[in-house]
């Protein structure tokens, strides 16, 4: 920091206060997460188990990883409300590509990050060249690939045969489950693309005023396809953990809903709906958020269709919470 | 008394905005509010009516005490405010927008359109605006949305007017009309409390007027006991001598020149040429095209014929971002709506139009940020305790500097500048036109579209001025003088 910024902070006689109110407004879902654990440890002693925790990880990593690519959209000022579809559209190709093709299995899972990052851009394409807004273009690729899915497999299951494979999402690593290391591995790579590249820096410009990013040299264009792009990649790394985990995919509910909890944990993060305002690390205390809850949910054994009403409340807490303007 | 009040203390996030102000308000009387920016003059205003609640200290309106006050309750209580920044629903009529939470109606249920829009048209009549009634919002210019707030604002029965910066986007008629408008309320008893950056209206409208300075009062006076300089003397806190820098010659290099542009109905069949190291202004009223002009020029629009030249090499600039990669840069009349980023940091907003050239491997070079982006903020003096902060707590004309410091730190060689101190302070200004003329010094060029006429007068070398779409007569810097300029905008031969 140069003489001037020191000039400004000292000049300021609460700068403490404001301190205080700056990590607040940054990282309330934090202090939520960390009351939300202290909570359920307290409920009960086998939460902190090591085996308990990671489960809890190991669970919310298809979501979680999903939730990061939602970040990108919806800081944009869009949403994409067709990540489950993709994501068995995704896991369809990978699953056909070894069983149908007899492919090797890292080929099926290139297939299956270029189908997920494809059904992306044409989300897009859509969005931009459509001039249609996110929420409709996404619902009808929702739609779309979920069909596909559906008819390639009369809606039923594609299932390998290849043992191997769900070695992906079932063995560990240094005593981490893999998909958990995939999650963290993606969230690294969102928070420097998000936080420190000037694409990151453009997709909040685009989000925050689309007209007055236009009129600061950045291409709209570019950046709405490459953001719809990762959120299409997200889910199909979602789907090779989900198709190896199982070593299947079931066309019909693989991914069912996920967006919906996706949505919802960026939410919960603090990212705004209407663009241009959020932290991907947000997105990840969201993520964890909803995974300790339901996790403690089922330890006090409450009714997984009681599970809802307490989701929608938090939801609807952590907005509340949020709200600062 | 209309309105009291006293002991007013504000603070936002630990800064303290306004501190121990008592202000108050006669019936019959328009009471000028004046200040540098950020001296507190709009959360004033705010705190009036309803938007913002102080911290201390108590008001009374129309003898009755007010604690605790919402927008709502302000508007029950009498007191109506035409806001800086326009608020209107786009996808709406104007007399939809016009009678927006107070719409006449049938039965208590109905909302009654016709009367709506009979009143609409009668206001905008007065107004000097025929627009219809039925007109989306969207469809208007920037000027026609202004007038449209106002008539918003006095379409209902209030007795306190509170008015910022009412004529920062209005022609030379409209603001006489709106003048008249005003001194019809002041016979009925109205009271107007009147902010503005233009001081000779203070002296043309106003009865009263309050200085603040950095958040406090610093005098409370009759307008007519007060010279201009006095006044200015008051809102700066120092004597201010000389506003305009005195004029340089060009130098004779050619840097831009523009053939045969057309883009109707905006203008058409527009040439001009500039020099480095001049400054040209081109001025006009309402709907002659200057704004679709600049647009074109940066690339925001295509046009439909005609040729630009960039150093004497013909250019195509279909997209903003070829004007700027040229180096163009380019400060737009509507801050809010296509300016800046209100969810982004002073940092960020400045920096936003140059990533490219301060960045490693794709990622953001921020030590490199933040010292051009400082660099910006001591040039052009903008106050912020800290450039971390959004953007959106900075005061309007703060937000206006840092509009132009992007262009500074994009370190452009041509500044299209439309209506650039719109909502800034004598103060602010001055040292703005002397930073204008350090950037023409440079060698670079500048087009500067104005309203304000004692502006283009003082600052330009030559001043283009149009007329329903083309440039009507060219007037350098010796023979300007208001009525020329205003006589050529009006279509007069001269």
């Amino acid at each position: 920091m140069s003489q001037v910024a020191t000039d400004f902070e000292s000049k300021n006689p609460s700068a403490g206060m404001r301190w205080g109110k700056y990590l607040w407004d940054q990282y309330s879902v934090i202090f939520a997460f960390l009351v939300l654990v202290a909570l359920a440890a307290i409920l009960n002693e086998h939460f902190l188990d090591i085996g308990n925790i990671t489960n809890v990880l190991r669970q919310v990593s298809i979501v979680g990883i999903l939730s990061l690519g939602m970040t990108f959209v919806i800081i944009l000022g869009g949403i994409d409300l067709s990540v489950g579809s993709v994501l068995a559209f995704s896991g369809t190709v990978i699953m056909a590509a070894q069983v149908t093709y007899e492919l090797p299995i890292w080929i099926s899972i290139v297939l299956g990050l270029v189908a997920g990052a494809l059904l992306g851009v044409i989300n897009g394409l859509v969005i931009t060249y459509g001039k249609i807004t996110a929420f409709i273009a996404t619902l009808a690729m929702m739609t779309i690939a979920r069909s596909l899915a559906l008819y390639y497999a009369d809606a039923g299951a594609i299932s390998g045969f290849d043992s191997s494979y769900s070695k992906i999402g079932n063995e560990y690593l240094a005593g981490v489950p893999i998909p958990v290391i995939i999650f963290g591995l993606i969230f690294l790579l969102s928070y420097i693309v998000l936080e420190k590249t000037v694409f990151g820096r453009h997709i909040y410009a685009v989000g925050g005023n689309t007209q007055a990013a236009r009129l600061s040299a950045i291409s709209v264009f570019r950046v709405t396809i490459i953001s719809y792009l990762i959120c299409g990649l997200t889910a199909a790394i979602g789907a090779v953990i989900e198709t190896s985990r199982l070593n299947s995919i079931s066309t019909s509910s693989s991914g069912h809903m996920y967006e919906l909890d996706a949505i919802a944990a960026v939410i919960i993060g603090g990212t705004s709906l209407s663009g241009g305002r959020g932290r991907i690390v947000g997105t990840l205390f969201g993520v964890l958020i909803l995974g300790v809850l339901s996790n403690i949910m089922n330890l006090l054994n409450i009714s997984p269709y009681l599970q809802g009403v307490v989701k929608g409340l938090i939801i609807i807490a952590a907005v509340l919470l949020q709200k600062r303007d | 008394m209309l309105l009291q009040m006293k002991g007013i203390t504000k603070s936002f996030y630990g800064v303290q905005v306004l501190d121990n102000i008592d202000f108050e308000l006669r019936p019959g009387e328009v009471h000028a509010l004046v200040g540098e920016n950020g001296a507190g003059k709009s959360t004033l205003a705010k705190l009036i009516s309803g938007v913002h609640r102080p911290d201390d200290g108590y008001m009374v309106v129309n003898g009755k005490p007010v604690p605790l006050f919402s927008p709502i309750e302000a508007q029950r209580m009498g007191i109506s405010m035409i806001y800086q920044e326009s608020c209107l629903v786009p996808e709406m009529s104007i007399a939809e927008n016009v009678f927006l939470g107070s719409e006449p109606r049938w039965l208590g249920l109905f909302s009654n359109m016709m009367k709506m829009k009979r009143e609409t048209k009668s206001i905008l009549r007065l107004l000097g605006m025929p627009l219809h009634p039925n007109t989306k919002v969207k469809d208007l210019s920037m000027s026609e949305h202004h007038i449209v707030a106002i008539a918003k604002a006095l379409s209902l029965k209030a007795n306190i007017f509170v008015m910022d910066e009412p004529t920062a986007s209005l022609s030379d008629s409209e603001r006489i009309r709106l003048f008249g408008m005003i001194r019809r309320f002041k016979a009925n008893g109205v009271g107007i409390v009147y902010i503005t950056h233009r001081l000779n209206e203070i002296f043309e409208i106003c009865d009263r007027v309050t200085v603040l300075r950095d958040g406090k009062k610093v005098l409370t006076s009759n307008v007519n006991e007060l010279s201009e300089k006095e006044l200015v003397k008051q809102m700066v806190g120092r004597e201010l001598t000389q506003i305009f820098p005195p004029i340089s010659e060009p130098t004779g290099v050619e840097l831009l020149r523009v053939e045969n542009l057309t883009r109707k109905p905006w203008f058409e069949k527009i040439d001009f040429k500039l020099n480095e190291g001049e400054i040209l202004g081109i001025t006009g009223l309402m709907g002659s095209g200057t704004e679709g002009l600049a647009k074109t020029i940066f690339g925001e629009v295509k046009p439909e014929s005609g040729k630009v030249y960039w150093h004497r090499q013909p250019i195509q600039l279909s997209t903003p971002r070829q004007a700027i990669d040229t180096g163009f840069g380019y400060v737009n009349r509507d801050r809010i709506e296509s300016g800046l980023f209100m969810d982004m940091n002073v940092y960020h907003n400045l920096t936003i139009a140059s990533l490219k050239k301060i960045h490693r491997y794709h990622l953001v070079h921020e030590q490199q940020e933040h010292h051009k982006a400082l660099d910006a903020i001591i040039q052009l003096d903008i106050k912020t305790h800290d450039p971390e902060q959004e953007i959106k707590f900075l005061s309007g004309g703060n937000q206006q500097k840092v509009m132009l410091g992007k262009w500074l730190v994009a370190e452009s060689d041509l500044y299209i500048l439309d209506e650039p101190t719109r909502g800034i302070d004598v103060a602010s200004k001055s040292e703005l036109y002397v930073l204008l003329h350090e950037l023409v010094n440079e060698g670079k060029g500048m087009i500067v579209i104005s309203s304000d006429m004692s502006e283009l007068i003082g600052l330009c070398n030559r001043i283009l001025v149009m007329h329903e779409g083309r440039i009507v007569n060219e007037i350098t810097h010796e023979e300007a003088t208001q009525e020329r300029i205003l006589q050529a905008a009006s279509g007069i031969r001269g």
